[in-house]
């Protein structure tokens, strides 16, 4: 390369580095809802909508929900089991979510928790109403709350508003 | 059960199989749709495909391994003029599945009350629905009868049971083995529960010996008493997996990888209108589409030809 093409991309480097960091586009706080009505309120909504293999119940999704019996992370699911009663096996009650999973689907659901537009709710509450409802197209099998007034949606819905630990169901 | 009635040993037979039920009943058996989704059921959804599940069928978890999957189902009923000429008001109609091209999980038949060594298990849910996703007649699992009143008896029969107070059905995963003194019993797949007395086996060789040969279902029946008066067009909204017996960290319970899964949907129109189907009974999925489709598409292309000869 010669000097002056050298010292030409040298140049432009710079010019593009500057002003990238030029542009006005601060990193947005994500929202911190109550993890507690999270644990209570919302897994139950994502473990009986969301959590299946072929949806979000798979590491290749963008939000991913851990659930008892579909994914779970393997060393925490070894520390669950041995809490699970042998009567519990064989009514097939499957051991509960730790703690760690249960932040796990936390911080899942939170990437999810803000609106990308004033216009639209966030997308967790936005994704799952059927199209007829409002909501955004999701996926062929994907218009789970069939309107705001569904249970599913008003959890959802009161968690992003601040619901705490005292209004768990 | 009622090929054991009135034969020796039939009694103790089962009991030894009421012993081993609770090691036998795991994931993918008929109660666990009912179970919360939280602590690992379905949440109350029947995963058929219908309306009421959102569309959602047993392939939101049970995931194939990129194999072409040969298992098909065939649905037959009794009497055989319910999908040929549909339903009548009133009737009851015993309708058998059979899961078809079992495929997954064969090596794993008799592995059942062994843990975590993997267990073949199969299953199927089915619901009938009418055109707005209401559940059309009313339900019965194989050998229940109806009331007076035509509301089935019982929630669960040999094979099958009642799922959500009715509105679905759904087989029992596994299928024990019959004493091979009993009416229809297969030799190899029956237990000589009179040898094995004989011998002075104790009752835990007995067990053994009875888990040994529990293998996973592939054929359902249960009852359907059409609504009447008739309510239009009915389907039948159905599902089966023909499971691989578990590869997963924990085959007892979340094994949903390398099964094979089946989604039909059969209209079943009122007596006098004409749907288009033929024979008594239906396939659906698999090879045995496959087949009808390359059947109709030679004939058309021998028509063709002719046409241009």
């Amino acid at each position: 390369m010669s000097v002056e093409l050298r010292r030409l991309v040298t140049a432009l480097s710079c010019v593009v580095a500057v002003g990238g960091c030029a542009v006005d586009n601060p990193v947005a706080p994500l929202p911190q809802p109550s993890f507690e009505y999270f644990a209570c309120a919302v897994q139950p909504v994502l473990d009986r909508n969301c959590s299946f293999g072929g949806c979000h119940g798979n590491v290749q999704r963008g939000m991913q929900v851990l659930s008892p019996s579909r994914m779970r992370i393997a060393s925490e699911y070894a520390i669950a089991r041995l809490q699970t009663t042998d009567e519990e096996v064989e009514e097939g009650i499957h051991p509960a979510l730790t703690n760690v999973e249960l932040s796990f689907n936390y911080e899942q659901a939170r990437g999810w928790s803000r609106a990308s537009s004033p216009d639209r709710p966030a997308p967790i509450l936005d994704k799952p109403l059927a199209v007829a409802a409002g909501g955004l197209y999701h996926t062929t099998h994907g218009d789970l709350f069939a309107s705001k007034d569904d249970d599913g949606y008003k959890v959802i819905e009161a968690w992003l508003h601040g619901a705490t630990a005292a209004e768990c169901p | 059960m009622a090929q054991w009635k009135g034969r020796s040993g039939a009694a103790p037979l089962v009991l030894l199989a009421l012993m081993l039920a609770p090691a036998l009943v795991g994931f993918s058996s008929a109660p666990s749709f009912d179970l919360a989704a939280d602590v690992g059921g379905g949440g109350g959804y029947t995963f058929t495909g219908s309306p009421v599940s959102h569309g959602m069928s047993c392939l939101e978890c049970h995931q194939s391994d990129g194999r072409t999957p040969q298992a098909a189902v065939y649905v037959h009923a009794e009497p055989d003029t319910l999908f040929e000429e549909g339903y009548v008001a009133g009737q009851v109609y015993e309708i058998t599945v059979h899961l078809t091209h079992e495929e997954r999980g064969l090596d794993r038949n008799g592995g059942c009350t062994g843990g975590l060594a993997g267990c073949n298990r199969n299953l199927f849910v089915a619901e009938l629905l009418d055109g707005g996703g209401t559940s059309a007649g009313v339900l019965c699992p194989d050998g229940i009868g109806f009331d007076a009143a035509g509301a089935c008896e019982d929630q669960a029969g040999r094979r099958t049971s009642l799922l959500h107070g009715g509105a679905a059905v759904a087989g029992q995963s596994l299928v024990a083995p019959l004493d091979c003194s009993a009416a229809g019993a297969v030799p190899g797949a029956c237990v000589d529960l009179v040898a094995l007395q004989a011998s002075g086996a104790s009752q835990e060789q007995i067990a053994q010996a009875i888990s040994e040969k529990v293998r996973g279902s592939t054929v359902w029946s249960f009852q359907w008493r059409a609504p009447d008066p008739p309510i239009g067009t009915i389907d039948l909204w159905l599902g089966a997996v023909d499971g691989d017996g578990g590869t997963t960290v924990d085959p007892r319970y979340a094994d949903f990888a390398g099964d094979v899964a089946v989604v039909e949907r059969f209209a079943i129109a009122p007596n006098g209108v004409s749907l288009g189907s033929s024979g008594g009974g239906c396939v659906g999925g698999g090879v045995g589409v496959g087949l009808w489709m390359l059947f109709v598409g030679l004939v058309g292309v021998r028509r063709l030809r002719r046409g241009t000869v």
